[in-house]
């Protein structure tokens, strides 16, 4: 039922709603993108306890964006989070070179699970207005995704939650490919 | 030094030898304090457990495989967005007696057997038909488990510019087999601001530990787990009965306790006093180590009276009614083969205080920790639960049987909406919306699967087969507003109070147990299966249950006051005698009615307190005449008119007045008229013709068969009567005097009819009088009767006890009864209709004449019962009073 009304409003007013799983190590900045999007205020101030969920509305679409915390301990429930996702952003701490391969499997583990084999990733490398920073272009080179996302739409953009920047490029990117995702 | 009665002082014995230390070490009051922290890489971990590790719990585990972090239950989802403000949750541990650890989920007595006779709710047969009454959970809980333990956590959030996260996130959860664990939330907040502030030193937790083990609670503990006692101060709801018992000056507190006076320290020299209802300890005999002094200043509250089974702070109309509005007629709307059912409630917006006491209060409506809901079924409570316990939620409900599984769990995250197989209703407290899954198909297909051939042996089957047959089972169920649907509705448009809607609730249970009594007797002897408490879950399934009302004692006297109700209505008011074809004649059956009431009371205190509270939950029985309230719809009943109809109606109804509320007039006490109105009884009024022919017939005499019809009906009605000798009460009256008040009576009446009457008449007011004294002895009961029965009443029980004492006095030959007087009262003043139709229109005229009776000395004259019917219509004992 819920279904079909959005169906209706997607062929009457173009309108969409999507779910948009938002994942990462801790401290990558996950919950300062979705405050940066939501308010477009700097919200952190503590460490995600769980997860924060809030909607964000641009252009057509209305993203439900699920903000899931990164600790250790957190991220075997990720996959809790996966039923009915649209789209994976993946955040990456461009500066945390250290965990950057503990990231990368991550990122693996999730991609490799049936429930989100079709949804459309994109990474964020946040944080680049840091000292030492990886571009992404180096970032996307070390995830390999080339090589191993042949049936998936992928993207790695750069990104600094502070200013905003790459954020609204990357809403852009998802909502221009789950379009064209659906007229497939 | 404070005086104990003996029986305090036996009880006591054990603790009274300790020492302080001895006492703290032993843990009576609080088991374990534990301590957790949100740790910036690896998530909530715990810290800190004291006095030592939870057997169960006793890896720090900070790696991934762990399936169950309690930690988790510390430092609930989203602590991290209000900062500087404690938020609370709770969470239940349960023991298994044989590997000696604690577990998440209760203890499953029986692994169910996957077959599909199980998958589709089959309960087995009980093993022990001897104990098919209502086994306490404790009972119940057999073998392999212990009482569970409560953990009450507060978890704070404090900014900290060192952190590398900006802020430090810590949790401290004290676990106690006390069900009053509230009381220790002032006391764990500010020992957590300390222990946040002193960089998480464990030395603060032991203090704060040692220092509620300190306190010899065992005075509170006896009060509060005194069921009969407990049970009739949950049905007070006058302020100023409460209030009497609380003020230390009446002592009617130390005598309701069997105590000489009321302690003014605990055994180690702690210091007691009662605030009202609040029973306040101090620490003054506790000297912590690093925990700031001020700490000990403050009391230790705990509430006299034990509203809930598991104490809970929370407005009912806030958020509990609201909920059971839309959850009862989502459950009537269940098909039968579906009985259980998995609820989860979600909130992100409120607090976590807020829904993890919103999940007890659901637990205590079922009465869970106390008894079981139904049969063997499990149900499973969990105040607060986080993702992390999905699996272990859906691997728990695979062992004990998914579908004979009852869940209440409380989540703050609508993820858990997505996970379908873990609820089969989904409630949103902070949009008050409801979603069901489409049960009755599974329900049905589930059902239609599986073929009547196993069955057999099936007890489930018996349940459902007993009202329908197979092809009526599998009809989608009529979905109808059942009485406590349409009463939530007046509940919560009127706002009333938690101690309000409980009494609408436990009037609710009566009438509906009445109802089910009445089903359950035009059913075939081999139909029924199940316990009556059984029965009535299935026949109702709304949800709330008290189970106090479900024992046999309570049962028959449920029972006995409708009777005694009706067969008084038929004397007093319409003349119809609710049971035509019955042995008895109305007389009769009010005398053995209270009979049974009078023996009952009789064999022990706290028998007095069941019936005052039996009476005091007694409802208005007229809603469920010859209806069967389980299918009954009430959605087109307009109750506010239906009761302005029976304030109008020729019953005892009419004695109010008053224009209430529907809650308030649902609500109201009818208790204490039904033991005083036998005392207008006069035979000058009930010797009309149609009440005579009571004892007119049969044509072989009233008198022949009287004595051996009596002690007949007493024997099947009071299987309690070895318990009360005294037979002074149930002695004849003297013949002598029957006669003299026959020759002067002047009626149309038979001479034996009218010594019948007469005779019957006088029992009737001797095991009245005796119950009333035995009512004023208890200081429930005493005050009940000072604050809320009818100045009337009253007045006309002390002229009864004076006449009696007069004439135990008086020498035989002397005597004059009361009934005498009043006989020529009526004879001189006024001839009182036979009519029953035409006798409230004679009041009036009886009041005026009754004026000029009432004004001379009582000695000399008393008021008929016309003119008393009157009075009571236009007496109140205050303006904002009610009726009895």
């Amino acid at each position: 039922m819920g279904n079909s009304i959005s169906k209706v409003m997607v062929k009457m007013f173009g309108y969409r709603e999507m779910k948009i799983l938002m994942l990462g190590l801790d401290n990558a900045g996950k919950t300062t993108i979705l405050y940066k999007l939501k308010l477009n205020k700097i919200k952190t101030s503590a460490p995600t306890v769980g997860f924060n969920v809030e909607t964000v509305s641009f252009r057509n679409v209305k993203f439900n964006m699920w903000d899931v915390g990164g600790q250790d301990r957190l991220r075997p429930l990720w996959r809790h989070y996966f039923p009915a996702t649209t789209a994976l952003i993946f955040v990456l701490d461009s500066q945390d070179t250290e965990r950057l391969n503990e990231a990368k499997e991550e990122l693996y583990s999730i991609i490799s699970d049936k429930e989100m084999e079709d949804v459309v990733l994109l990474v964020l490398a946040n944080k680049q207005d840091l000292k030492g920073a990886m571009s992404p272009q180096k970032i996307s080179d070390f995830l390999e995704l080339k090589d191993h996302l042949n049936n998936q739409l992928w993207c790695v953009i750069g990104s600094n939650a502070l200013t905003g920047q790459g954020l609204v490029e990357g809403l852009s990117w998802i909502t221009n490919n789950t379009n064209a995702k659906d007229k497939k | 030094m404070f005086t104990h009665s003996h029986a305090i002082r036996s009880g006591l014995s054990g603790r009274l030898r300790q020492s302080q230390q001895d006492h703290i070490n032993n843990h009576h009051n609080a088991q374990y304090i534990i301590a957790a922290e949100f740790n910036n890489k690896v998530g909530p971990v715990l810290k800190h457990q004291y006095p030592n590790s939870i057997p169960g719990f006793k890896t720090r585990s900070n790696s991934k495989v762990s399936t169950v972090n309690i930690a988790s239950l510390m430092i609930p989802n989203n602590a991290e967005n209000v900062p500087e403000r404690a938020d609370f949750t709770i969470f239940i541990l349960y023991k298994n007696k044989y590997t000696r650890n604690y577990q998440i989920f209760p203890i499953v007595d029986k692994v169910a057997p996957s077959n599909d006779r199980e998958a589709l709710g089959v309960l087995k047969e009980e093993e022990h038909t001897s104990n098919r009454g209502m086994p306490l959970a404790g009972d119940y809980l057999n073998t392999a488990k212990e009482p569970p333990l409560f953990f009450i956590s507060v978890v704070n959030t404090i900014k900290d510019d060192t952190n590398d996260r900006g802020a430090v996130i810590k949790a401290i959860a004290l676990g106690t087999e006390l069900r009053n664990f509230l009381i220790f939330k002032p006391l764990l907040a500010m020992t957590l601001d300390a222990y946040m502030r002193y960089n998480g030193n464990i030395q603060l937790l032991m203090d704060c530990f040692n220092m509620i083990n300190s306190l010899d609670l065992s005075l509170a503990k006896r009060i509060r787990s005194n069921t009969s006692l407990q049970t009739l101060l949950n049905s007070l709801t006058d302020e100023r009965v409460l209030t009497d018992i609380f003020k230390s000056q009446n002592h009617h507190l130390s005598r309701l306790l069997h105590l000489n006076n009321l302690p003014r320290t605990d055994s180690f020299g702690n210091i007691i006093s009662f605030k009202r209802h609040l029973l306040e300890y101090q620490f003054n005999k506790f000297k912590p180590k690093l925990l700031p002094t001020a700490l000990t200043r403050i009391s230790l509250q705990i509430n006299v009276i034990n509203y809930d089974p598991v104490q809970v702070n929370i407005n009912y109309n806030d958020h509990v009614l609201k909920f059971l509005s839309k959850f009862l007629s989502e459950l009537e709307k269940l098909p039968r083969p579906q009985f259980a059912w998995k609820l989860v409630v979600n909130s992100t917006k409120l607090s976590k205080d807020t829904l993890t006491q919103f999940i007890i209060s659901l637990s205590n409506l079922i009465r869970h920790f106390d008894f079981h809901y139904f049969a063997n079924a499990q149900v499973i409570i969990f105040p607060y639960m986080d993702i992390s316990f999905i699996d272990a939620l859906k691997e728990h409900l695979n062992l004990c049987g998914n579908t004979r599984t009852f869940t209440i769990v409380g989540v703050s995250n609508p993820i858990f909406e997505l996970q379908k197989d873990a609820w089969d209703f989904y409630y949103d407290m902070d949009t008050e919306s409801l979603r069901a899954q489409n049960l009755e198909n599974s329900a049905i297909a589930k059902h239609a699967t599986i073929s009547q051939e196993s069955l057999k042996s099936s007890k489930i089957r018996n349940i459902f087969q007993k009202r329908a047959s197979s092809a009526v089972m599998l009809e989608k169920p009529i979905s109808r507003c059942s009485l406590t649907s349409k009463m939530i509705e007046y509940l919560i448009s009127e706002r009333h109070d938690n101690e309000t809607i409980l009494n609408v609730f436990k009037r609710i249970n009566v009438l509906q147990i009445l109802s089910l009594l009445t089903s359950l007797r035009n059913r075939s002897q081999s139909d029924s299966q199940l316990s009556l408490k059984d029965e009535y879950v299935v026949s109702y399934r709304d949800f709330i249950i008290f189970p106090e009302f479900f024992e046999y004692g309570s049962l028959k006297l449920i029972r006995c006051l409708k009777e005694l109700q009706e067969d008084l209505n038929c004397i007093i008011f319409d003349g119809k005698n609710p049971y035509e074809n019955h042995e008895l004649n109305p007389f009769e059956r009010i005398f053995t009615s209270l009979k049974f009431i009078y023996k009952f009371i009789a064999s022990n205190a706290a028998n007095v307190e069941k019936f005052i509270n039996i009476g005091l939950s007694f409802p208005l029985t007229f809603l469920q005449n010859e209806e069967n309230l389980s299918s009954k719809d009430f959605i087109e009943v307009d109750l506010k008119e239906l009761f302005d109809n029976l304030r109008n109606s020729n019953s005892m109804e009419s004695l109010t007045y008053q224009r209430l509320g529907v809650v308030d007039y649902f609500a109201m006490n009818r208790f204490l008229r039904l033991l005083f109105l036998p005392l207008l009884l006069d035979f000058t009024i009930e010797s009309s013709p149609e009440l005579m022919r009571y004892f007119d017939s049969p044509a072989s005499g009233y008198r022949d068969c009287k004595s051996k019809k009596l002690t007949h009906s007493e024997h099947q009605s009071s299987p309690v009567s070895s318990w009360y000798n005294e037979e002074i009460f149930f002695q004849d009256v003297t013949t002598d005097e029957a006669k003299n008040r026959v020759s002067s009576s002047g009626t149309t009446q038979s001479s034996d009819s009218i010594l019948d009457c007469d005779y019957i008449i006088n029992k009737i007011k001797r095991v009245s009088l005796a119950i009333v004294r035995k009512l004023q002895r208890h200081p429930i009961g005493e005050l009940l009767i000072k604050y809320k029965l009818n100045p009337a009443f009253k007045s006309i029980y002390d002229m009864l006890e004076d006449d009696s004492t007069a004439r135990k006095r008086r020498a035989p030959g002397n005597r004059t009864s009361l009934t005498e007087r009043q006989t020529a009262i009526g004879e001189s003043s006024i001839n009182v209709s036979p009519n029953r139709m035409e006798l409230l229109k004679d009041l009036q005229a009886i009041s005026a004449q009754q004026e000029s009776i009432k004004a001379k000395p009582v000695l000399e004259d008393r008021p008929a019962r016309a003119s008393i019917l009157d009075m009571l219509n236009r007496i109140t004992v205050n303006e904002n009073d009610r009726l009895q």
